[in-house]
């Protein structure tokens, strides 16, 4: 008799396939992201990306296909997989009556943090947000208002990471400091996808990449391993293999 | 530029309803549809449904009573608009109209006569509406229809042209206000002489309230010429309504579509000078910050304290709590200052005026007792329309939600207690300091044991009631997001009064439904032990009908949440 393998304690995704009606989002994707690793999610406009990344945080249910967080399945175990991960989406969601600091508490008591208070004071300041600690929302600037969803995400120190374009909105210093915390968390033991349409970016920080279009996957590993697997490709930046294989 | 504006609103109409009717394919939308056609054929054209203005309009004085009564209904509800603000803005443009429309080559002006244009499909909506449910005999649809129609378009106008006069004096301050000084000049005479009239008529008031024609006087006060002349509009606009025969329709139709032509031009002149206002208190504001530069060579921070609430969330304990507290959180900071400081005022002026008027305290604590209970009432059957801080609020941020490590059930309960608690302890108020006003003793002849029996049965029943009633309005949200009207704003305004009759209408039938099983069995039981032990005996049956009442709500609730985990997101769904 078969038995399925236990789940990574990172992100886990087996055979995931999301259908809208009869339009085929994404189609039976498979891979994994170790602790400590940073996958890139790249692919053209309505690849199947954001599907994906909602998928994966049970924002939207897959049609068929298995994913586990955490080493806890996403589906038969949600609260336990979405305990142990953050979504930092490329819009950020807020609600317009919290202060800057309520956001941060009332997170930290929907994810049972219990030392929040020790722990939001040194995240206002990673992320520059002591002086409007008590602003609401709408007093905030696009980039200040990512940076507080991007601390929403990292107040439960969660052991899987999404990021969905988190450069959006974030001026020079901004982007730099973000780029130290993606890479600190991944240090840190956390699984982190992030995806991109800024490969430069994804080519800096990510230790393998993922490539998808029209909802399949194109190429996955390491961009020495693309590479090897395609000798045509050799001496290519990322941006010219994601053109040549996505015929961009 | 009409031409355009036709266009997208004719388009924007036919997608929007070819979208909504696409849904009908999801069997739960097929189910709601054929429910809800049903509840129109029900409310609108089943043989024996009332028809309140079937039978003539009464003439002579009763009729004339009628439209003094209309219109000073109406006098309060131009009133709130200047006051209040009216609810929504009604010049709100979607992010949409504000990304394309606001840099294209269109004027201010011609932007106004778009949205004034887009409001005439609500109108004319309600027109439809007004003329079914009042269903008159004795002049034509038609006629009706036209008079509903300069009624409402009048009303509209009037609400957008206080909001822009409000907005303009409050956002650029006396440049704001001199613009708009003719204005401002006719509403600061109007209230004056209003003021005046009321210190003249006090004297015969008060002889009245000690014991005189109380009607009588406050009939001479109305026919007062002063008072006569502010609600001549108001009557001319509302005439046409009240009608008996064609030929007095026809009479009555042109001063009303005269008040209504003279709305626009004031409206549109008004947005001119909110356009040139807001140039001239920029170049203020760039002058003030440029002196401020070279002062101290810094601009001042806007807000130097920040918000802050006086309801702190506990670090520790059940997560969904977390949700409770943020909705109410969200209460109290979405409810305007301004509405809130002005419920409170009108409501000592009420006192004040009563004191004034009948200095007896046992009928001031009486009255005052009524209109406590009366405000509990409403609130029990309007405020769960009003109190959204629950799905109806945070299905705009769905993808948030489900994004938490909180189960379906306890997110969808979490948010039915934070409005049901706002709720309740609003109507605790009033029901609370209806009994204290009632401590001497009242009209019904109630022993204190008795009306502390009575406070105790409302104090039970109020919070299961409240449950079942919002979580109609959640179930509505949750199962049809693409019909239900999401975040804080309703339609406002008296063109959507009647949707809003239809709707609140719907909800307590099947609130009804909901509480048909408990409140019989709950009477069943109080009738039973009240033969005994008198009033109290009630107690034990609102109780029992509350656990009832609130079992089905824990039933429901549980399935909801199955429901909440499968819902998909409507991204990118703007407040509408």
């Amino acid at each position: 008799m078969h038995t399925p393998a236990a789940p990574a304690p990172g992100i886990d995704v087996r055979s995931l396939t999301k259908l809208y009606g009869d339009f085929v989002a994404v189609s039976d994707l498979s891979f994994s992201v170790a602790p400590g690793e940073v996958l890139g999610l790249v692919g053209p406009n309505g690849a199947g990306k954001t599907t994906t990344l909602r998928s994966l945080c049970g924002i939207i249910r897959p049609t068929s296909g298995e994913i586990s967080v955490g080493g806890h399945d996403l589906l038969r175990e949600p609260v336990k997989a979405k305990a142990s991960l953050a979504f930092i989406p490329d819009e950020p969601h807020l609600f317009e009556y919290l202060t800057v600091e309520e956001h941060l508490h009332f997170t930290a008591r929907v994810y049972e943090v219990d030392d929040a208070a020790e722990r939001i004071a040194p995240l206002l300041d990673e992320l520059e947000l002591g002086e409007k600690r008590r602003a609401l929302p709408g007093e905030l600037s696009r980039g200040m208002r990512q940076k507080l969803a991007i601390a929403c995400g990292l107040v439960h120190q969660p052991r899987a990471l999404i990021f969905d374009e988190p450069l959006t909105g974030l001026d020079p210093a901004g982007m730099r400091r973000m780029k130290a915390t993606i890479t600190a968390r991944a240090a840190a033991g956390a699984a982190v996808i992030l995806s991109s349409h800024l490969l430069q970016l994804v080519e800096e920080l990510c230790t393998r990449i993922l490539i998808i279009q029209h909802g399949r996957l194109v190429a996955i590993g390491a961009l020495d391993d693309i590479i090897t697997e395609r000798p045509q490709l050799a001496g290519r930046g990322l941006e010219e293999i994601f053109l040549a294989l996505t015929g961009g | 530029m009409i031409g355009p504006f036709l266009w997208l609103t004719w388009h924007g109409l036919r997608n929007r309803t070819i979208r909504q009717l696409r849904r009908v394919r999801q069997p739960r939308y097929a189910i709601a549809m054929l429910a809800g056609l049903t509840y129109f054929w029900w409310i609108f054209f089943r043989p024996d449904r009332p028809r309140p203005m079937a039978d003539a309009i009464p003439g002579g004085e009763p009729g004339e009573l009628l439209l003094t009564v209309f219109s000073l209904g109406l006098a309060f509800i131009a009133a709130s608009f200047w006051l209040l603000g009216g609810g929504k803005a009604p010049l709100a443009f979607t992010q949409a109209e504000v990304q394309l429309l606001f840099p294209a080559p269109i004027t201010r002006r011609q932007l106004v006569e778009l949205k004034l244009f887009q409001a005439q499909l609500a109108i004319i909506l309600s027109t439809v509406v007004w003329v079914l449910l009042l269903g008159r005999s004795d002049v034509g649809a038609l006629q009706s229809g036209i008079a509903l129609w300069i009624l409402f378009t009048t009303m509209h106008l009037h609400r957008v042209g206080a909001s822009l006069v409000r907005t303009s004096a409050s956002g650029h301050g006396v440049a704001g206000a001199r613009h708009n000084r003719w204005t401002l000049i006719v509403l600061g005479a109007v209230l004056a002489a209003l003021a005046a009239s009321a210190v003249a008529a006090y004297p015969s008031l008060r002889a009245a309230a000690d014991g005189g024609d109380f009607v009588g006087a406050l009939k001479a006060l109305l026919q007062r010429p002063v008072v006569a002349a502010v609600l001549l509009p108001f009557r001319l606009v509302l005439a046409p309504l009240l009608t008996q025969s064609s030929a007095e329709w026809l009479r009555a139709i042109l001063p009303a579509l005269l008040i209504l032509l003279l709305h626009i031009p004031w409206v549109l002149r008004t947005d001119t000078a909110f356009e040139e206002a807001a140039a001239e208190a920029a170049v203020k504001r760039a002058e003030r910050l440029e002196a401020l530069r070279s002062r101290r060579g810094q601009v001042r921070t806007p807000r130097a304290g920040g918000a802050r609430t006086w309801l702190p969330l506990a670090q520790r304990g059940r997560p969904a709590n977390a949700i409770v507290w943020k909705n109410i959180v969200a209460i109290a900071r979405t409810v305007p200052p301004s509405t809130a400081g002005l419920l409170i005022g009108g409501v000592v002026v009420v006192i004040a005026a009563m004191l004034l008027i009948a200095p007896n305290v046992h009928d001031t604590t009486t009255v005052a007792a009524i209109l406590l209970l009366s405000g509990a009432a409403i609130a029990l059957v309007a405020g769960p329309l009003r109190v959204r801080n629950d799905l109806r609020l945070d299905m705009l941020r769905l993808e948030l939600l489900r994004a938490y490590p909180l189960s379906g059930t306890s997110i969808v309960r979490a948010e039915l207690v934070g409005s049901t608690v706002v709720l309740t302890l609003l109507q605790y108020v009033l029901v609370i300091a209806a009994y204290f006003a009632l401590w001497g003793g009242g009209p019904m002849e109630l022993s204190l044991s008795e009306r502390t029996a009575a406070l105790i049965v409302a104090l039970i029943a109020l919070p299961a009631v409240n449950a079942a009633n919002l979580l109609v309005q959640n179930a509505a949200a949750l199962l049809f997001p693409a019909w239900v009207r999401l975040g804080l704003s309703r339609p406002g305004g008296v063109e959507a009064m009647g949707q809003a009759i239809v709707s609140t209408f719907g909800s307590l039938l099947v609130l009804a439904f909901l509480l048909l099983v408990p409140a019989a069995l709950g009477s069943i039981l109080g009738l039973i032990l009240m033969a005994r032990i008198g009033l109290w005996g009630l107690v034990p049956g609102a109780a029992l009908g509350a656990a009832l009442v609130l079992s089905e709500v824990w039933f429901i609730t549980r399935w909801l949440g199955t429901a909440f985990d499968g819902q998909e997101p409507v991204f990118g769904r703007e407040e509408s």
